[in-house]
This record gives structure tokens, sequence and C-alpha cells, in this order.
């Protein structure tokens, strides 16, 4: 699907498990963390009987010396352990994809590169149905994976993206990030998207977090972006949460980038294909505004610092611009690790796929 | 309409136009640069906020062409004057041609996508189509041309690898053609948009483009424009260590009249500078530029740049009725409103005295300070000055003493010669405000434009605030200024906690440095400049076999790693001293612990001893002396 406004999103344990429940010749990605999420998809499905031929463990290897470090490794192994359990009677396999890569005592980020040599075309073939689990995946990982997996794949073979939504667990992790390391998230065409020849005018859509200022600074000082447009969570599950967030961010937004108040957009934290219309909309927007003659290049860059969800609507949107020779990428902050909330508060979770190649009218 | 605080603009914002930038930038800082920095390579390095893309702008073309066309103007004279000093601008014409590169664009990927040679070659064609085109775009600028208007552009001489296609380069519009298609290509390889192999040329071997675009190889109409041509990779940092290595290299082996600076991030605890054997110091390339370290052998000349920037700032704000900075703070404390606490204070030194001054040896001085009428403040200077030379005969070095009573004017020179840090004993011991002033701002920056900004962003907006309260209201008090101060202070102490993994091992490790400190300053003996230690120092030699070769001794390596995140971070500004390496704390930590901020007292410390300061929060660490 080039235009993923009709696409199929499901809200909930239960019709996703409807939905899934038809499904054969599945492979199931999973990512390995500390996240508590990161066998709750995978359980939930197979329990209710969903065929899932084949499950992948994803070892990121996103590894650091974090104050939490050891309770990091601590809960990803029990993850490991879970999964295992949990995918005893199918065929399941970890596979090494690592993000980072050590040059001289400093990280490049390879995970484009990894997940091209990695994630073959041929592993894939045999399956008609792929489900990705992105609750225990960090944007670079997932976003890469997604991207490379919607290039192998054959038209005939469908793709769907699951997540164990907990927003507020989301804004409880903070990444632990590195001075002055933003850079365009590779395998978006970010070679053509940075050429000199384009000249530089971008603009910048940050999908804003709780705890996000110091990337949001990092960034900003990367991108020395023309135009500003933040989104924010609103409505949430957390009624407060786009006021917080503004107050947080209110020196840096309206004083030091002079951001118009206009030019905020409020996105709904649960509606993926909503956060997508919008900021597909507003991307339009600009072109015509500022494009009419197709003679100026203005690229697009996104980031987030917000939930899973709203990840993948900012995904979402780039993977069609690109479809139309829109300049668009991500830009990602390198991280040091997590140091996440020790305890996890599942109340608030809830289970959604998006079903990136059925379409709504269908269900 | 939001109130904007002119203090957190930022100084290199693209978009940010060439005359605000003129109208904000302090000239003095171009004293960095010097003629040989023209045409061979310089490494400049820095923390964030030194202010180096702030110093890389001022020599793009945009910023000259501006400078040239406003003259007139009273702000750029001092440019003016210096971009004629370094031979920049010659018969009132910009002789220099400059062009920027990000580094940070993802080439390090490239080495990941191939391998041995081939990575070399992708990597310098990417660079020379971009070195191109952003020279050519430059010229432009400069010259106010438009693109099209480049075939009256040529070069003096192709170099002979070009000659193959020589077509390319037969005019400067030809050969932005060339940049643009060729670079549009290979962006679509690396994308893999195509799937075949990619040719490229001969020409991709080397830098060539760098010894195309030698200032007085350019013509315009014929004739030589430029003397000078300067080519900037930013954030040089970000590529791999391969591309770190090959692109000096390259640069040496060419042998070319193109100024090349290295922009980069101060990491580590090396230096930074890739010794390669195709270079030579001097020859080829200048001794490394660190900003950080060099304004701190100009002190003046660094604190005078920060008041005129403070003073541009206020200008900025559009307040009628401030001037200056000085206009928005007290640069005293209002002593009336302090009169008891410090006459409660020298009641406190006088039993003190008496307690410790067995001899009578002050009592003259003591009577003397008595007179003292009408200054409560002076007075207290004194008796704090008393009671440092009490602490020195008690407590200090064994001497000879005969017990020869102390004269006012002994006492005077004693202080005279020991002010500030009497000065700091006294507002530390009576708990009255210390860091207050715009003196105490600029030693607060630690040599930091963006710190100095920082901090001063926080006193500008409580004056505002304090402004918009009482319009009849006077400038900000010593107290009030030492509260924003602190709240600021504060801001960046918990903002450490997002920056690194190791976060309390490195607040361990600079709290133990400061308990170093506040013992020394307890002591209150005045041995050290300001009052106390606000650094550690450590054996050159014993430091450089810990980082020798890349192998980090492994039972310090921790130390070595938080060292150089200290410094990354500017947690810790580093000295050499003698045959010492001295790191200090930076200045906003002092404030936030209630050090001094004068530099010169340091403790010299062992790599065992730092090891131990990593790790345990040593409320019993001794000094030695």
């Amino acid at each position: 699907m080039e235009n993923f406004n009709d696409c199929l999103f499901l809200k909930g344990r239960k019709k996703v498990i409807e939905c899934l429940s038809q499904l054969d010749e599945v492979l199931m990605i999973v990512g390995k963390g500390f996240d508590p999420r990161t066998c709750n998809a995978i359980e939930a499905l197979i329990t209710n009987g969903i065929h899932i031929n084949t499950a992948w463990l994803i070892d990121y290897n996103d590894r650091s010396y974090s104050n939490d470090e050891k309770n990091n490794e601590f809960r990803s192994n029990i993850n490991v352990r879970s999964f295992e359990e949990i995918c005893k009677d199918i065929i399941h396999k970890t596979l090494n994809v690592p993000t980072y890569k050590n040059d001289d005592g400093k990280r490049v980020l390879v995970i484009s590169e990894s997940v091209k040599n990695f994630l073959k075309k041929e592993y894939i073939s045999e399956f008609k149905n792929i489900i990705i689990d992105i609750s225990a995946m960090p944007r670079a990982v997932s976003f890469s994976i997604i991207k490379w997996i919607r290039t192998i794949k054959n038209e005939s073979q469908r793709l769907y993206i699951i997540v164990s939504e907990n927003s507020e667990y989301d804004d409880s992790i903070n990444p632990i990030i590195v001075e002055g390391s933003a850079e365009y998230l590779q395998g978006f065409k970010t070679f053509s998207l940075t050429m000199e020849s384009d000249g530089d005018d971008t603009i910048w859509l940050p999908a804003l977090g709780i705890n996000g200022k110091e990337a949001f600074n990092i960034i900003a000082d990367y991108l020395k972006p023309v135009e500003i447009c933040p989104i924010v969570p609103f409505p949430a599950v957390n009624a407060r949460k786009s006021e917080n967030i503004l107050r947080n961010y209110g020196q840096i937004l309206f004083q030091e980038q002079n951001i118009e108040k206009r030019n905020i957009i409020y996105v709904p934290e649960n509606f993926p294909l909503i956060v997508y219309k919008k900021l597909y909309d507003t991307v339009k927007y600009y072109e015509k505004a500022l494009n009419k003659d197709n003679n100026r290049s203005i690229r697009y860059a996104f980031s987030s610092q917000s939930s899973k969800l709203i990840d993948m609507g900012v995904l979402l949107t780039i993977l069609s611009l690109e479809k139309e020779y829109i300049k668009a990428g991500v830009v990602i902050v390198e991280n040091k690790g997590y140091s996440p909330k020790q305890t996890y508060n599942g109340d608030n979770e809830e289970l959604c796929c998006i079903c990136l190649d059925n379409s709504e009218f269908d269900w | 309409m939001i109130w904007k605080n002119p203090f957190l603009i930022k100084n290199n914002e693209q978009y940010e136009n060439e005359s605000e930038y003129l109208s904000l930038f302090d000239s003095t800082v171009l004293e960095i640069i010097e003629e040989q920095n023209l045409d061979k390579v310089s490494y400049v390095s820095s923390t964030p906020g030194a202010g180096k893309t702030s110093l890389f702008r001022a020599f793009s073309s945009k910023v000259l062409g501006m400078l040239l066309k406003d003259k007139n103007n009273d702000n750029n004279r001092e440019f003016l004057k210096y971009m004629r000093n370094l031979g920049v601008i010659k018969d009132e014409k910009i002789s220099l041609i400059s062009a920027m590169l990000s580094c940070a664009r993802g080439y390090n990927i490239i080495d990941e996508m191939f391998e041995n040679g081939r990575r070399k070659q992708v990597l310098f064609a990417l660079l020379n189509y971009r070195v191109t085109i952003v020279f050519l775009k430059s010229i432009c600028n400069l010259l106010d041309m438009h693109i099209n208007d480049l075939e009256y552009v040529t070069f003096k001489k192709i170099p002979d690898e070009m000659l193959s296609d020589e077509n390319s380069f037969k005019n400067a519009l030809c050969a932005y053609k060339w940049a643009c298609n060729g670079e549009k290509e290979l962006c679509r390889y690396l994308d893999g948009i195509h799937s075949e192999s990619l040719e490229l040329s001969f020409v991709h071997t080397t830098l060539l483009s760098i010894k195309l675009f030698e200032g007085s190889n350019i013509l315009v109409n014929g004739e030589e424009v430029f003397s000078h041509s300067i080519l900037i990779f930013d954030d040089f940092h970000k590529l791999t260590e391969n591309q770190r290595s090959i692109i000096p290299d390259a640069i040496y082996t060419l042998k070319s009249n193109t100024g090349v600076w290295l922009g980069q991030r101060l990491e580590g605890l090396r230096d930074t500078q890739v010794i390669s054997m195709d270079g030579s110091l001097g020859r080829d390339y200048n001794p490394n530029i660190v900003i950080d370290t060099y304004w701190s052998s100009k002190q003046n000349v660094f604190y005078k740049i920060l008041e005129r920037i403070a003073n541009k700032r206020i200008k900025e704000s559009g307040i009628a009725s401030v001037r200056n900075f000085n206009d928005c703070i007290d640069s005293n404390i209002k002593t009336q409103d302090y009169k008891n606490i410090l006459l409660k204070y020298i009641s406190d030194v006088k039993s003190y005295i008496q307690k410790y001054d067995d001899t009578g040896k002050y009592k003259e001085a003591v009577e003397y300070i008595d007179k003292i009428k009408n200054d409560i403040y002076r007075q207290a200077l004194y008796y704090e000055t008393v009671k440092v030379k009490i602490n020195r005969d008690n407590f200090g070095q064994m001497e000879i003493d005969f017990n020869e009573s102390v004269s006012f004017e002994e006492l005077t020179l004693f202080y005279e010669k020991n002010k500030n840090t009497i000065e700091f004993y006294l507002a530390y011991n009576s708990k009255i405000p210390f860091y207050y002033g715009l003196e105490k701002l600029q030693k607060l920056s630690s040599y930091n434009i963006e710190q100095f900004l920082f901090f001063a962003s926080g006193i500008f907006e409580d004056y505002r605030a304090k402004m918009l309260g009482n319009r009849r209201a006077a400038r900000l008090t010593a107290e009030e200024q030492e509260t924003s101060l602190r709240k600021s202070a504060e801001r960046r102490w918990n903002d450490m906690d997002y920056r690194y993994s190791n976060t309390q091992s490195i607040k361990i490790f600079i709290k133990n440095i400061v308990l170093l400190g506040q013992k020394s300053r307890d002591i209150g003996r005045g041995s050290y400049a300001g009052g106390s230690y606000t650094g550690i120092g450590i054996n050159k030699n014993v430091l450089s076999a810990c980082i020798k070769n890349d192998n980090y001794n492994d039972n310090y390596k921790e130390v070595i790693n938080i060292l150089a995140k200290c410094l990354a971070s500017k947690y810790l500004e580093r000295r050499e001293v003698g045959d010492m390496t001295v790191f200090y704390l930076n200045r906003w930590i002092c404030l936030y612990f209630n050090l001094p901020l004068a530099y010169g007292g340091w403790k010299h410390c062992d790599m065992d001893q730092l090891k131990r300061m990593c790790r345990e929060n040593n409320e019993q660490m001794s000094l030695l002396d």
C-alpha cells in the first residue's frame, strides 16, 4: 500500500486476536530487550491459538555501561527465558542485528547495514504473514526493520506491526543520550536526503515526549531548521500530558527557537493512522506553500521522543512521502543505554496492531 | 507577544541573517586565527558552546560579503580591521573564498558498506563533488552572482588527473553541473536505488577538488580575484577513525595552498591532531587550536569580549532604560543591609582572635581596625584578614616567629595581596552574597561563551521580572543575583543525569574533588589562589603513560574514562602547569558547592587516589599538606 489512509488499525486484545486468528504461515519478529512488554504480544497470540510458525528474537546488541545496565541485563535475560518458554513448541531463534559498531572507542550507527546483512529476502520468502512486535525495540531498530522488510517482501506477503502500547511506561524510560550525536537514520534514502546540491532548507517535525528536552536541543543544533512544527500528543491517556510537555519545553520552544504557537500539531496518542494523516497533510501543505514550482528542495526531518504508536504514525508518514519523492527522513540521537522505571504498571497497557497490507474496508 | 530573552538567541543559526550575526558577534574572537591558518591544515577543537561554529561562520562568504557592504557601520569596524590584518580583505575586496562542509552527514556508514580501496574512493568521490558545490555556491554568494554566471569563472590550472574529463572543468558552471550530477548519481547508488555497481572516475583517488579551488587558481572574467581559500570540515569527529586518517593524509600529499580547517569536538584525553607520516608540523599543518584553553591565557581579553557580548544582547532586548549589562545588576553589596550580620560576625572573629592570638601580635592592628567607622564591610574584611593570618601562624608551616607585632600597614599589604581570598572567606563564613557582579559572571563562564550566556540569561530574566513587577525597581541586588546563579547551577547539576550512563561515578568523582576543595577552604589559611583547591593535578608523564598508544592501563581505565567525559562535557577544564596536567572544576560547579572562582589552587594526586575518587564518596580524604 502506498497510501496508508485505509490501513486497518486494531486496538484491544480481543480485536487483534480475532483479526490475526485467520493467519497461517506466520513469522513473528520480537526485539530482545529489558522492556517488560517484550513477550506480551507473542504470548497473547500463541495462547489464543494463533498459528505462528517461526519466531525470531532480534538481538540488536545495544549494550552499554548504564547505571541500570545490570538491572536491564537481568530483565533482558528474563525476557529471553520467557520467550524460549513461550516458543518452545515452535521454531525460534535469535538473530544478531547490531545497532552500533565500535570504532576507536566511539559508536557508529550501523543498524541499516546490519538489517540488510542479517534479514535476507530468502529468509522470509516462505512466510505469508510477517508480524513485527515493536514493544521492546528502540525506534532506530523498529524503523529499520519495518522499512527493510517492506522493501524485500513480495506483494503477496502481508506485514503487521503489533505493540503492547503503554505510553506511561514509555515516558518513564530515560535514554542516556550522547551529546552532539544526532544523525539521520540510514536506510531512508539518507544520502539523497542530505545532498549538498539541494540546499539546506529543513522543516523539522519533532514528536515531543516528557523527557526529550536534551535530545530536542541536540537535534535542533544538528538540523538548524527553517521551521519547526512540534507534535504534541492530545488527546492522550494522561489528559494533562500535552500541557506538561509544553510547560516543560516552554523556554526552548518559544524563547530559544521562537516557534509560533500555531505550528504545534496535536495528534491523538493512540491512533497512529490519524497521526499519519495529520503529518502527511502538514507536509503536503508546506510543499504546496513553499515549493509551488517544484524548484525548491525542502527536506522534512522527523524525530520522536514519544510513544510507540506515535512513532508508527511518523514512520508511515515518511514511507508515504518517500514514495512521492518528497525528501523525508528521521533523525535520531545516539544513546548509551536506558534508565527505565523499576516497576512496571500494566494497567494502561493495550495490545494494538497496524495491518499495513489490509484495508479497513475488508475488516 | 511572547517576550524573548536576548541571551538565549543562538548565534550560529543558519537562518539568522548576517546583519543579526554581525551585531551579536564580537570580533576579538578572531584573534585565534593567524595568517598561517589560511593556507595549511589546522585542527580547531572545542567543547560545546566555546564558539567554534560561530568562529567558522565569521569566514563564510555571506558574512564577509555583508561586512563589506556595511563597512561604514560602527559595529563592524573592529571586524573589518581583523580581516584586513589577516589578509582576508585587501584593497577593500574580499580575497578569501571559503566553504564549509559538515561531516555529520552519514559518511561514517560508507566504511560499513564497502571495503578497502572502494570505501576510500566512494568517500573521496562524495567529498569531491560536495567540495566543488559548496565552493561554487560560496563564489556566487560573495560575488553576488547567479549560478548560471559561473560560466565566467574558470580555473587557471586543472589538476592532471582531471584532464581526462576536461570538458567538465572548462569553466565553473560545467564543474558545478558535473558535481551536482555526480553527487546525485552517487547518492542514489548509496541509497540502493540502483542495483548495479557504479564506476567511479580516477579523479576520486584523492581530494583533487581541494587543489582545484586554491585561491589563486580561480579566475573571474580571466582575472585572479582570491589569494586564499579555506575549506572547513565541521564535526570532523563524526567520521570513522579510518576516515579521519585518510583525509588529512590526502591533504598532506596534495600539498595544496588551500587552507583546511578540521573542526571537532574535544573528546578524550589524547591530542586530537592526527600526526601523519605525510605531513609535518609547520610545513603542512599548524599547531592544534583548542578554543577552550586559548582564552585561559588571555583572561582580560576574553572578559572584555564577554562584556561586549552582554552589552550587545542588552541592546537587542530593546529596553530603553537599559544600555548595558551593568545597568541591570548591582556591582557591590549594600552593606547596610547586612550590618547586623557583619557585626555579629565581627564579634565572633574577635573571640576567635582572643582565643588564638596568645601573644597579642595583632593587638595593634585590631585597635586600628576598631577605629574604622561607617564602613562595616571594610572592617569585617580586615578582621577576616587577621583571622587568616592567625590560621597561618597557628596551623600552617612552622616558621621562626619573633612575636613581632603586626602593624595595620602590614596587614593592609597582606589584604591587598590576598583580596579575592579574604573577600571569599568573609562572604562564606558570614553568609553574605559572594557570587554577584559582572566580574564574577565573567569568571563563571569558564572561558565558554555559551556558558556565560546561559547564566547571564537567568540574571536578565530575573531582572526583567523584577522590573515588570515594579517599574521603579533598581537593579538586581547581590543576593538576587546569587539566587539566580545558584538556580541556574542547580539546573546544570541536575541535567547531568541525562548525559551519561555512568553519571553517578562522574558525580562521585566531582564531589570528591569538591570535598578536597571544601576542606582546604574550611582551614581558612588562604594558601591557595582564591581560598581553596578547585582542581587536581596529575604528573604529565604518568597520565600520558596511562593513555599511550590507545592502550589504557587497565587499572586506570575507569579514571581515564571519567576524566575524558568530564572534559568533553566541560565539567573539568584542563590546563598544563609545568610538568603537571591540572583538571580544574568548571566554575559553575565551584559556585554550586561554595568554592571560590579563582584558578590556581589545585591538589597533586596520583592515579591510585583518583581511582579511589571514582568509587568512594570519601569524607575522610585527607590533605597531604
